[in-house]
């Protein structure tokens, strides 16, 4: 599913838009409308984050909303069941799965690739599972047909790169700076050149994230990159706009916000 | 065949491994190969021997105590000193062995998570010697109840970096996320020095390279004391630095029992603990495959002990694999018994230990009671316990 909607984007000349959305802030049923609205509002790939107590490559806006995730009682579970109720109500954009490893090793991942299969999940991205230690996931996968995305970064030699790539499929998470999750006012130095060079050396479509936090950003990013996603400021703005304003005024802010980021999709 | 213990994936069995960010794999993957290179390499070795001679003051002695002994009844009971080496503990073995990595690969900015404050404290010394700068990632309820380490590692010259949580008390596990997350954003210029034996391969194996001067000491100060090897050697264990260090050369030898002291804190039925290998599950934490105390969903849970070096949720990944093969046997010690064995050694011996090394007093003393005149038990005690008089005093006033 995630390789077609990369050759059709591609024939439209057009950036994928992928959404990061943390699961179970501060409800599971706030979070089912918020994936509602990024997807009516132009998302073409939802990232479903799963809570973690102990979120190693993440900044202080995904630390803070991963504690009140957890605080809601959400788990691994009720994230990929409410997966499955999303696919129910007829949403139908690919989801990723995006999740630290051990929620996911403590249940099985087994366990977890046949849920993910049973309730239209299409991808699993581990965070903390490089090359050396993601075979234990993808022999799993591979035979549920979900795609496991592989991550790339900013230290990672080219033909590290081109061996990330073959270690994955759907496509590879390009992370743009070296540090952890969190908005960032502008691109890095030399994006465009290095962009081109992770892109020769994958075999997969690529998607830049981590600190694009507003359309012009987005749009320099998704002049060089196959996808591009948003995460931190989409979360730090459904969680303000929710406290302050309440739920409508909140979906309404990230669905405009998204709107305004698809808009910088096209090529 | 290779002298670490690993297997040819860079794990102990299933346990271990390098599960990070991206970003790390390739700075990890030089240091395994500068590690390997320096470990085998005969001036490296003995740059890091004449450091730990000259300016560490080993060999740390091993002491018969013989009031101890007499008291329980039973076994001899020996005290391996890593309380009297500069610093006060056994991390600074490890410490100046990285140190000397991280100016062999031209980094020039040290960082380091710390409970107690004493690998803080190795780690804020060894920059100072070796002209680095050095930040400490401490989580706020260790530096309430370690103040007087903090004020250490200041003296020093390190940057001393408090991470307080939203919820729930911020201790060695919150440190050492905080100092990953600065890792990620550094490693370009950055040498992450972890003290304890857990983290992402090559930590572990590492810091039991480092740390294995314990036991090999031990060993031969035994040997030319009795002529013999002992009957058991003891050790704390919260990630399992000193266990490792002083396990190392006995791990091949059949005859020594190897007993690791975890911190029971108010006791493992009150899920009031740190006791990973006693009352937890496999789990992936902080780059590794090893027993956690976790819940049933994978999420990491809060951890309790007097003693602020135990408490962890983790373990070293070699430790798990010997639990696992039966190799070690690792004990829970609440924290009743650990002050007491605080207080017997200060009473008994004229000896102040850290309270992390009460642990494997107390253990001793549970041990010796079992064993005849005959038998050896020789104890790592860890490091000083100036560092805790507040943490006992405290103790006791809420316990009278």
């Amino acid at each position: 599913m995630i390789a077609k909607l990369f050759e059709k984007l591609s024939s439209e000349n057009r950036a994928a838009l992928v959404t990061f959305i943390s699961c179970g802030d501060p409800s599971i049923s706030f979070t089912k409308k918020l994936v509602k609205a990024v997807c009516e509002s132009g998302a073409d790939i939802v990232e479903l984050g799963v809570p973690f107590s102990d979120p190693m490559a993440d900044g202080a806006v995904i630390q803070a909303s991963s504690q009140r995730a957890l605080a809601s009682g959400t788990t691994i579970l009720s994230v990929i069941e409410m997966a499955g109720e999303l696919r129910k109500d007829g949403i139908d954009k690919p989801f990723v799965l995006f999740s630290y490893f051990n929620p996911i090793f403590k249940i099985g991942v087994e366990k977890i690739a046949a849920k993910c299969k049973e309730n239209g999940i299409d991808a699993l991205l581990v965070v903390d599972a490089p090359m050396e230690e993601s075979r234990e996931i993808t022999s799993v996968t591979e035979k549920f047909g979900v795609d496991f995305i592989p991550l790339a970064a900013p230290t990672s030699p080219l033909d590290r790169i081109e061996k990330i790539s073959q270690s994955g499929s759907g496509f590879l998470y390009y992370v743009t700076v070296a540090g952890v999750t969190g908005a960032r006012d502008s691109l890095p130095e030399h994006f465009a050149r290095r962009l081109a060079d992770v892109r020769k050396a994958s075999s997969l479509p690529v998607a830049a994230g981590f600190g694009i936090s507003n359309p012009q950003m987005a749009r320099l990013a998704a002049e060089s990159a196959d996808a591009v996603v948003v995460g931190s400021r989409l979360v730090y703005m459904a969680h303000e706009t929710l406290i302050k304003d309440g739920e409508s005024a909140a979906l309404n802010g990230v669905s405009n916000f998204v709107k305004s980021l698809y808009s910088q999709m096209l090529r | 065949m290779n002298i670490y213990g690993l297997n040819s994936n860079g794990k102990f069995g299933e346990f271990g491994g390098q599960y990070v960010a991206e970003t790390l794999m390739p700075a990890l993957l030089e240091l395994e190969k500068v590690f390997y290179e320096s470990i085998e390499d005969d001036s490296f070795q003995s740059q890091y021997r004449a450091i730990l001679r000259d300016y560490v003051g080993r060999p740390s002695p091993l002491y018969y105590a013989r009031r101890l002994s007499e008291y329980c009844g039973g076994a001899q009971i020996w005290l391996k000193r890593e309380d009297l080496n500069h610093t006060g503990a056994h991390k600074i073995n490890n410490t100046v062995g990285q140190a000397l990595l991280a100016r062999k690969m031209g980094k020039k900015r040290l960082i380091a998570e710390t409970g107690a404050g004493m690998h803080g404290v190795a780690t804020a010394t060894v920059a100072a010697l070796f002209g680095m700068t050095c930040d400490v990632y401490m989580g706020a309820e260790d530096i309430r109840r370690q103040a007087q380490n903090v004020e250490r590692m200041k003296m020093l010259g390190a940057n001393l970096i408090g991470v307080e949580l939203k919820s729930g008390t911020a201790t060695l596990k919150d440190a050492m996320n905080e100092a990953l997350r600065n890792w990620v954003a550094t490693v370009e210029n950055t040498f992450y020095v972890i003290g304890t034996a857990a983290g992402p391969h090559p930590y572990p194996a590492m810091v039991k390279a480092f740390q294995s001067v314990i036991g090999e000491e031990a060993k031969s100060q035994l040997k030319a004391a009795c002529g013999r090897l002992p009957s058991q050697v003891v050790a704390c264990v919260g990630g399992g630095s000193n266990a490792i260090g002083m396990f190392a050369p006995f791990i091949d030898e059949p005859s020594v029992a190897l007993y690791g002291a975890e911190a029971a804190g108010d006791g493992i039925d009150t899920g009031r603990h740190a006791a990973s290998l006693s009352g937890g599950s496999v789990g992936v934490l902080h780059g590794n495959k090893t027993y956690l105390l976790q819940d049933e969903y994978g999420q990491i849970s809060d951890t309790h002990s007097v003693s602020a070096g135990l408490d962890y949720p983790g373990v070293g990944p070699e430790h798990s694999y010997m639990k696992s093969t039966g190799r070690a046997n690792y004990i829970p010690i609440d924290d009743a018994q650990a002050v007491d064995a605080f207080q017997k050694l200060c009473r008994l011996e004229g000896i102040i230990p850290a309270l992390e090394s009460s642990h494997a007093v107390a253990l001793a003393m549970v041990n010796a009671k079992k064993l005849s005149k005959d038998d050896i038990i020789v104890v790592c005690l860890s490091g000083r316990g100036d560092k805790d008089m507040d943490s006992v005093l405290e103790y006791l006033k809420k316990n009278a």
